[in-house]
């Protein structure tokens, strides 16, 4: 459902840009009630929004640089970021094969259960982080139902890098695929048909025609991935070992220092994932700029 | 003739793409969540009953739904002026208050969490203020509902803005050649158009509370009765080893995070011919 | 190449699409598709393209089955009717695309792609624009760079589904001619889907007008014109004025004109409607001997172009009846409004009663 809405989030920005500004009188509020309005949003979305970042940023650099530095340089933090940029290094490229192979199905052809299908991708954004936890250890955990062969084994998923990665996918399944699947549909199968007619194979239609079409999209829908990826807490918080350098991600190491009273060094750590935050935004804006203009083929020049 | 989709699609890679899509789903998604439901299945009706209906649970829902649907509804009138705001006025730094609006997407839970806990407690910025006052926000509910505000902002504004931008101006106008006053054109013709929107935004903010957890546990301190949302009653049942109650509460919430999802779909549906594209 | 199309059926859902469809195109013809939307026409072009596969029925390419061939092995060019440019990429590499994706040992080497590429471009007279993208050509460059890309791989058959549909009058015209020159030069079997009867006469050699799913006629454009084998092709290939009658002693009889001598496949007794082409009803001052002339009323007087249209009230006819003058024919006349006259059709084409308007 969360895609749902990113989706539409980039559409909205280019558009409003500089054609809806203008209005005649007839559709314009008294200036009074624009101002207000205008004020009442800076008000809102400051206190909620820019407030909460200001402190994670001030926070972290309340005791100065130094502090801030060795909080962020600490063995253990370093290992939280080998160990985020593991998972997310492993759960991306996976997504976005599944992701892609999703849409291509549902935004290509009509099939019985498709509808169901699409439901199914979207089902991972309504289930509580936790309850995904859950349902790893009742699979891997000890009592669950792979628990006992993989004791014998002696693999471990759940309290390992295994299962951090795995509820990690779990969270991000739907992104690439929730970007993808209106892209596609938008711009239909015209082109690829074009493609086959000329003789091209499937695979070739595929990455010279389909993908440059949707790539804005498609990385739009990384982009996503990767942000929740590095930040999810709630599952990975449940099926984590939690032991310091070994199987803590960033989140997790957010956590463990707050709790443990190292608050300046948790929002030095938090500081690096806003950051990221940030950037993510300014990505997702840029991309959804790239993606909408990417599409119709409507303008050109006119016929003389 | 714009039949897009049909049988005999000249286009290849239709059983690899929907094997691997059903595949992974399965064993990624359906499987895991089966083994939540079997093992509530585990109990026995009146154990299963006893679970989700004891003091603690039933407290935690009433937070839990409480929070979520007051934070939503909120979010709900909120969201639809930021929305408004930003599709029609042009001001200073407009953009930047657009992308910013994704920053509860974009920010990990956790980062948010620890956010909120120091922006209102007893020696936050704003805690200091709202104590003076006589609020208390950490560890009460209203802390829950603060954190579900922040969480589930940007869904309203993202499902609103683009009818906004897609409501052609020409009726606004019609409206007012007509005679009608602004509060009037508001009311008849702008506010019918945009309240599916509206309520499908208010409807998934509410999801997304429900299931909440990262940015709630820091600012609620989860005192037993008072500020335990649900999903953390679910993670102490599972820290005490006791998975069949675990499972049968997070059922529990899984079936009304589905019921509500079955009921955005249909709301979905509902706008789409409603707009003539169904 | 010959295309021979038998007993061709497709149906989507509860919709027919293509009801039993049995066509031969012979080589180097130019042959229209003609048809109100959604009659099954572009459904039939795919299906020859191997877009589409038909429910029943074969498909035969130059005598060779191909119903079960892939789109890419057809050798078939086609031209979608929003073109389907590659929009990322240039207007030569677009065209270049069909020579590029050929295995290794059959793709030309790259000076010969350059050549071939500059070639097609120049047939279609837009060499200079090789470097633009689609997004910045105007609807008629797109139209014709589709069909340089088409052509690139040596088709052979072109198939063109509505190919000047998206364009402003002028541009259609001159593209229209210019086809059919290129058709002259090229004589490749080609068939093109359109709505426009008048394109569909203009441009092709034969006509298949077709008609909810089903072929109505196919002929030469004078034939269906001329001699339309049923109510829908005579309406829908042009105006018509509509009598009602009934077949009585071998006769036509009608309200409006009496008892004529007429040609018919409807049987003693049959209710039947006669179709008068506004240019094949003659109107004139005085009624003379003749007792089974119409008398009219002039109502309104338009002069289009070449020729000039009359609208008539007739008593007893339920609409106004239309005539067609060729302007100096007008003149000698000089008719004006409100004027009394007479009418007497020249031709009549007489069909069914029970056949469905179009």
């Amino acid at each position: 459902m969360m895609a749902d809405i990113t989706a539409n989030a980039g559409r909205v920005v280019p558009a409003s840009g500089n054609t809806r500004v203008a209005h005649r009188a007839a559709a314009d509020e008294p200036i009074w009630v624009r101002r207000s309005l205008i004020g009442l949003v800076f008000v809102f979305l400051g206190v909620f929004l820019v407030v909460p970042l200001a402190i994670v940023l001030s926070s972290a650099l309340s005791q100065g640089w130094a502090l801030y530095a060795r909080a962020v340089t600490d063995p253990d933090t370093w290992s939280a970021i080998v160990l985020t940029l593991w998972v997310v290094a492993i759960t991306v490229p996976l997504n976005t094969l599944f992701g892609i192979a999703a849409a291509w199905a549902i935004a290509r052809f009509d099939f019985r259960g498709r509808s169901v299908l699409t439901s199914l991708i979207d089902l991972p954004f309504s289930v509580s982080p936790v309850v995904v936890g859950l349902a790893y250890v009742l699979v891997f955990g000890r009592g669950g139902w792979l628990g006992p062969w993989l004791g014998a084994h002696d693999i471990q998923i759940i309290f390992a890098m295994p299962g951090m990665v795995l509820v990690t996918m779990f969270v991000t399944v739907p992104f690439v695929a929730r970007e993808l699947i209106p892209v596609l549909a938008e711009r239909g199968q015209e082109e690829e048909e074009g493609a086959l007619s000329l003789g091209a194979s499937g695979w070739q239609t595929f990455f010279r025609v389909t993908l440059p079409a949707v790539k804005w999209g498609l990385l739009y829908g990384v982009v996503l991935t990767t942000a929740r990826a590095l930040g999810e807490y709630g599952a990975v918080a449940v099926v984590s070992g939690r032991v310091p350098g070994e199987n803590e991600t960033l989140t997790l190491r957010v956590d463990m220092l707050y709790e443990n009273y190292q608050a300046t060094a948790a929002f030095a750590v938090a500081s690096l994932l806003a950051v990221i935050a940030l950037i993510t935004l300014v990505l997702k804006t840029y991309l959804g700029d790239r993606k909408d203009n990417a599409c119709p083929l409507s303008a050109g020049a006119p016929d003389s | 003739m714009a039949i897009l989709l049909r049988r005999g699609n000249p286009l290849p890679g239709f059983v690899p793409a929907t094997s691997l899509t059903l595949i992974y789903l399965s064993l990624l998604v359906l499987i895991p969540l089966a083994a939540v439901v079997l093992r509530a299945a585990g109990l026995s009706g009146a154990e299963f009953w006893r679970v989700i209906t004891s003091p603690e649970a039933m407290a935690s829902y009433r937070l839990t739904f409480g929070a979520a649907f007051t934070a939503a509804a909120l979010n709900a009138v909120f969201g639809f002026i930021v929305a408004w705001v930003l599709v029609r006025y042009s001001f200073p730094l407009r953009r930047v208050l657009d992308a910013l609006i994704d920053l509860p997407f974009a920010l990990p839970t956790a980062v948010a969490g620890i956010a909120l806990a120091a922006l209102y407690g007893s020696n936050g910025w704003f805690g200091k203020s709202l104590a003076m006052l006589g609020i208390q926000v950490a560890y009460t509910p209203v802390g829950v509902f603060i954190a579900l505000i922040f969480v589930g902002l940007p869904f309203v504004v993202r499902t609103v803005q683009p009818v906004i931008q897609e409501l052609e101006t020409e009726q606004e106008e019609a409206a007012g050649s007509l005679g009608g006053t602004r509060w009037q054109v508001f009311r008849r013709v702008i506010l019918p158009a945009l309240w599916p929107a509206v309520v499908t935004g208010f409807t998934l903010a509410l999801a997304r509370g429900i299931g909440e957890y990262g940015s709630v546990i820091f600012i609620a301190g989860n005192v037993p009765g008072v500020s335990q949302i649900t999903p953390f009653v679910i993670f102490t049942r599972l820290e005490e080893f006791d998975y069949p109650a675990a499972s049968a509460i997070a059922v529990t919430l899984l079936a009304i995070s589905l019921l509500l999802l079955l009921t955005i779909n249909g709301l979905q549906q509902w706008r789409a011919r409603r707009e003539g594209r169904g | 190449m010959s295309i021979q199309i038998s007993n061709v059926s497709r149906a989507f859902g509860n919709h027919r699409a293509l009801a039993d469809i049995n066509l031969r195109i012979e080589p180097g013809e130019l042959v229209a598709l003609l048809g109100p939307s959604g009659c099954g026409k572009t459904t039939l072009l795919r299906i020859i393209a191997g877009l589409e596969q038909p429910d029943q029925g074969t498909l035969e390419l130059e005598g060779q089955d191909v119903v079960s061939r892939h789109v890419r092995d057809r050798g078939i060019g086609f031209v979608f009717q929003h073109y389907a440019l590659f929009r990322h990429m240039s207007v030569f590499e677009n065209v270049a695309f069909g020579l590029r994706v050929r295995p290794r040992r059959t793709r030309p080497i790259e000076t010969e792609i350059q050549r071939r590429v500059h070639e097609l471009l120049e047939l279609v007279q837009l060499d200079w624009l090789a470097d633009r993208y689609p997004p910045q050509l105007s609807g008629g460059q797109r139209q014709r760079i589709a069909l340089a890309r088409a052509l690139a791989v040596e088709p052979r058959v072109l198939l063109l589904d509505e190919p000047f549909g998206a364009l402003d009058a002028n541009v259609r015209r001159d593209l229209r001619r210019w086809l059919v020159r290129l058709h002259d030069e090229l004589h490749v079997t080609s068939v093109f889907v359109t709505h426009d009867q008048e394109e569909a006469m203009e441009v092709a050699d034969r006509i298949v007008v077709m008609n909810q799913g089903r072929i109505e006629q196919y002929g030469t454009p004078d034939e269906v014109y001329e001699t339309p084998a049923t109510a829908f092709v005579s309406r829908f290939l042009g105006d018509v004025n509509l009598f009602h009658g009934r077949i009585e002693q071998g006769q036509l009889h009608t309200a409006a004109f009496g008892a004529r001598a007429t040609a018919t496949p409807a049987g003693e007794g049959a209710s039947v409607q006669a179709h008068v082409r506004p240019h094949e009803l003659r109107l004139r001052r005085d009624a003379g001997p003749n007792t089974d002339l119409l008398p009219v009323r002039i109502r309104r007087i338009r002069p289009l172009g070449a020729d000039v249209r009359i609208e008539l009230d007739a008593e007893g006819e339920t609409g106004p009846i239309q005539v067609v003058l060729p302007r100096h024919e007008y003149r000698q006349q000089a008719f004006s409004e409100g004027e009394q006259a007479y009418v007497e059709p020249t031709q009549l084409h007489v069909f069914d009663g029970d056949q469905k308007r179009a």
